[in-house]
């Protein structure tokens, strides 16, 4: 019974069905199905077959951001549930932000929703991050990567900005920067001294496990 | 055959006809004000510096049209139509704030006057001074906003993208709304004198939204705004940004004139799926190619483009999308160069 419960989750995940999902968790949960399980093999199964249907041109923005929106408030209800196991299984710390001058918010909010159930501690900044809040929350929260978003060529040059003033405070071997957004390119990442850059939310996943020494590939 | 002037060039092709050479048209706003110093942001508030910046970059550079544009045209009527606006110091203004809180809210949206609302009237005003500078010279392009791109502006693409599946009815009056802000823009910057008016609807993406969404929300108003810019007597372009080969034949039939693809996807493929309809227009790579790319491999790209699509007509060598503003202008230098050594007709 509780297999299938989850398993509808996932299934209403996928059909973008909001209300059934936020209707099925507190059932779960009443029903005994620990947290992690609803979230891993429930929420995150089905928005990962949305991102490996929108690798293939199958699903689009529309899916995804419903899907992010039903997450988030899945993961509202959700967290005392979870807050116990999340430290101790964290893979790493994210410090995520569109870059200053720059208020685009929907693609680096994927990526820092998609890297949260991941399991990646993952401190969102929002838009027009400036290069020193970038470091500062680095140095703070003790990040292993910052994640930079930019969707406009007039704006992308500032990641550069970022990474001069983490080498110029010596952070540059410990922690590493990888880079997204439409205009930005993997030359343009290699250009300006970024260790990575994804093109979508599973890439993004992907690399964020591998600068952090856990990824299979 | 004797050397037309840019505006013969672009009317003989949009004729139907073979002109000189292949005309080159970088999609080149701002990077102009790399000529005459003039700052982007200082720029915004001047018809004049933003004129002569876009006047000095066609006679510098030598390109065969003007697109008088110097920030985006759904950020304007955004900002006209109510959406707060956060100035950068060093960049281009972008919405703060939308105008569209709750679907309730259309109700109350106005419809701009490109004469008075906003800071819609300094743009009418560039293309004014731009047109009495070089009419019937330079043909002058003018964006106008998709409907669909207008409507995210409006109401934030992520509201948008959500509705389109949980809000259909709320999405058609929103669009709605916002295709007759596009068309009346469209309108007064045909009467200024524009001569190819660009709809520019990069939120209908294929790289965003399926071909189905697109063809539910955005290609009807697309061809709603064709229809009404080439009534008007001018030259209707689309320009979509991003991955748009599963969109082709949608694309091209809004009845639009000229087809501006970005460099995702194949001109070889455009030309053999819809070449007999539109005007293919493109697609160097704006990033990789003219901002950090060498004048060498510009050319020898721009030479790839006219050999595979640009023997018979029917084409305008372009870039992908806009140039980014640091683009360096010897990269623009040669894409004219390749123009000029590989597209010639007679």
């Amino acid at each position: 019974m509780g297999n299938d419960i989850v398993d509808q989750i996932r299934v209403a995940m996928i059909d973008c069905q909001t209300d059934q999902v936020l209707e099925l968790v507190p059932k779960a949960i009443d029903k005994g199905i620990v947290a992690s399980e609803i979230v891993n093999r429930g929420l995150t199964a089905g928005i990962r077959v949305l991102g490996d249907r929108f690798e293939k041109g199958e699903a689009f923005l529309p899916e995804l951001a419903v899907a992010a929106e039903t997450m988030k408030q899945a993961l509202d209800f959700l967290e005392p549930h979870l807050a116990k196991s999340v430290d101790e299984e964290a893979l790493g710390t994210i410090v995520i932000g569109t870059v200053q001058g720059d208020i685009h918010d929907i693609g680096k909010s994927i990526v820092a929703t998609m890297l949260t159930v991941a399991g990646f501690t993952v401190h969102d900044l929002g838009v027009e991050v400036t290069p020193a809040q970038f470091i500062a929350k680095t140095k703070a929260v003790n990040a292993d990567i910052i994640a930079m978003s930019a969707l406009l060529t007039t704006t992308m040059d500032r990641m550069q900005e970022t990474i001069d003033l983490l080498k110029s405070e010596k952070l540059d071997t410990r922690v590493k920067i990888m880079v997204g957004g439409a205009p930005v390119s993997q030359q343009f990442a290699d250009s300006i001294g970024a260790d990575a850059y994804g093109v979508d939310f599973n890439q993004a996943v992907k690399i964020a496990k591998r600068l952090t020494g856990h990824s299979n590939d | 055959m004797t050397i037309l002037s840019p505006y013969q060039r672009v009317m003989t092709l949009l004729q139907g006809k073979m002109p000189d050479r292949v005309p080159v048209i970088p999609q080149v706003t701002y990077t102009t004000a790399q000529l005459t110093g003039v700052g982007l942001v200082e720029a915004l508030h001047s018809p004049e510096k933003t004129a002569e910046a876009l006047l000095t970059g066609q006679r510098e550079l030598g390109y065969d049209a003007i697109y008088v544009g110097w920030e985006s045209s759904f950020n304007l009527l955004a900002e006209a139509m109510g959406c707060t606006m956060r100035f950068p110091e060093d960049s281009v203004p972008q919405v703060a704030e939308h105008v569209i809180k709750s679907p309730d809210d259309v109700d109350k949206l106005e419809l701009p006057d490109p004469h008075s609302s906003g800071r819609l009237p300094i743009h009418m005003d560039m293309v004014n001074i731009v047109k009495d500078a070089v009419e019937g010279e330079i043909p002058l392009f003018a964006y106008t906003p998709g409907p669909f791109t207008l409507a995210g502006q409006l109401a934030g693409v992520n509201s948008l993208m959500v509705a389109t599946i949980r809000n259909p009815q709320f999405i058609n009056n929103l669009i709605a709304v916002a295709y007759k802000a596009s068309k009346r823009y469209a309108l007064a910057n045909i009467q200024a004198g524009v001569d190819v008016v660009v709809t520019a609807d990069p939120t209908a993406s294929g790289s965003l939204i399926s071909p189905k969404t697109f063809e539910t929300y955005a290609a009807p108003h697309q061809q709603a705004l064709v229809d009404a810019i080439t009534q008007a007597g001018a030259i209707a372009s689309l320009h979509i940004c991003g991955k748009t080969t599963s969109m082709l034949e949608l694309m091209a039939g809004t009845g639009t004139s000229i087809l501006e693809l970005d460099h995702l996807v194949k001109l070889t493929e455009a030309t053999t799926r819809v070449g007999n309809d539109v005007i293919l227009m493109g697609n160097l790579n704006p990033t990789e190619l003219l901002l950090t790319g060498t004048p060498e491999a510009v050319e020898a790209a721009a030479r790839e483009c006219i050999e595979a699509v640009g023997q018979d007509g029917q084409y305008i060598l372009s870039s992908g999308c806009e140039v980014p503003p640091l683009a360096p202008l010897a990269n623009i230098r040669a894409m004219v160069t390749a123009a000029k050594k590989y597209g010639q007709y007679a």
